[in-house]
């Protein structure tokens, strides 16, 4: 088949006609440019970022690191009496029967 | 940029943002979610727009085609080496009208020729406008125009008749 020639084809493509641009177009672009504070904000939370100068940065990671090691270097509390269940006595506990045991005892 | 500039721009460049959005996607939706994507650009990053580089209706354009096309490309819609290898296949006048025939065979080409064409033919921007708004090579633009051109007349030659029975 004879292609079109360039002026039939000019001519074909004029016959199509865009829609008139929507008149909502403006609002959405201002609302969407201007969102609502909680909408900002859940954004933020989302995708946002926070700036924090290195020194800082250095400080609280080694304050963060220094209390982890305190707190594994810790000795365990000197947890009093406390009440081991059947065969669950631990170091440091003493079973329901040997405080029994004790309160007579005295 | 003031509310004000940004009003006049608006006002000046929403027809041809959404033109050009509405016969690159085929889709009305599609076509106003891009050209608000492209007005909040510019409101976000006014400073994006280099008036050295060229006139702003070419960078608001430029600005919609990348949208439109990371659209395309985060839905794996998008091949750039598809376009060369584009046959144009002939259209089949009984099935359609005219005008759904003619949007169906531009919408039918790969995505650079088409937004080549859109803005060469329907947009009437000079072909280095065109190589500015899409970021490509004069002669790039030219090429593809060329096939666009070459692909549509084969494309629509079914309807020679019929446009001259209208």
């Amino acid at each position: 088949m004879q292609p079109l020639d360039e002026d039939e084809l000019r001519g074909l493509l004029r016959e199509w006609r865009p829609p008139l641009t929507p008149s909502s177009l403006e609002n959405r672009v201002y609302d969407a440019a201007n969102p609502p504070w909680f909408k900002r904000y859940l954004r933020w939370l989302a995708t946002g970022s926070i700036r924090v100068p290195v020194p800082v940065g250095l400080a609280v990671a080694m304050l963060l690191l220094a209390l982890a090691v305190q707190a594994l270097r810790a000795p365990k509390p000197a947890g009093g009496r406390c009440v081991a269940w059947a065969g669950l006595t631990n170091s440091g506990c003493i079973s329901a029967a040997e405080s029994g045991r004790a309160r007579r005892a005295s | 940029m003031t509310n004000a500039e940004f009003v006049a721009i608006f006002g000046e460049h929403k027809d041809s943002v959404y033109r050009f959005a509405w016969r690159m996607t085929g889709s009305a939706s599609a076509a106003e979610d891009v050209a608000q994507d492209c007005f909040v650009a510019l409101l976000q990053a006014p400073e994006r727009y280099d008036a050295g580089r060229g006139p702003l209706r070419a960078f608001l354009i430029g600005v919609t085609r990348n949208i439109i096309f990371n659209r395309w490309r985060a839905e794996s819609r998008w091949n750039p080496l598809d376009d060369d290898a584009f046959l144009a296949e002939p259209v089949d006048p009984g099935r359609f009208e005219a005008t759904e025939l003619v949007a169906r065979a531009v919408q039918s080409l790969p995505p650079l020729q088409r937004e080549a064409l859109i803005l060469a033919e329907y947009e009437e921007m000079t072909v280095e406008e065109v190589a500015r708004a899409v970021d490509a090579e004069v002669s790039a633009v030219k090429a593809r125009l060329h096939r666009a051109r070459e692909n549509l007349r084969r494309i629509l030659a079914p309807l020679r008749k019929s446009t001259c029975n209208l």
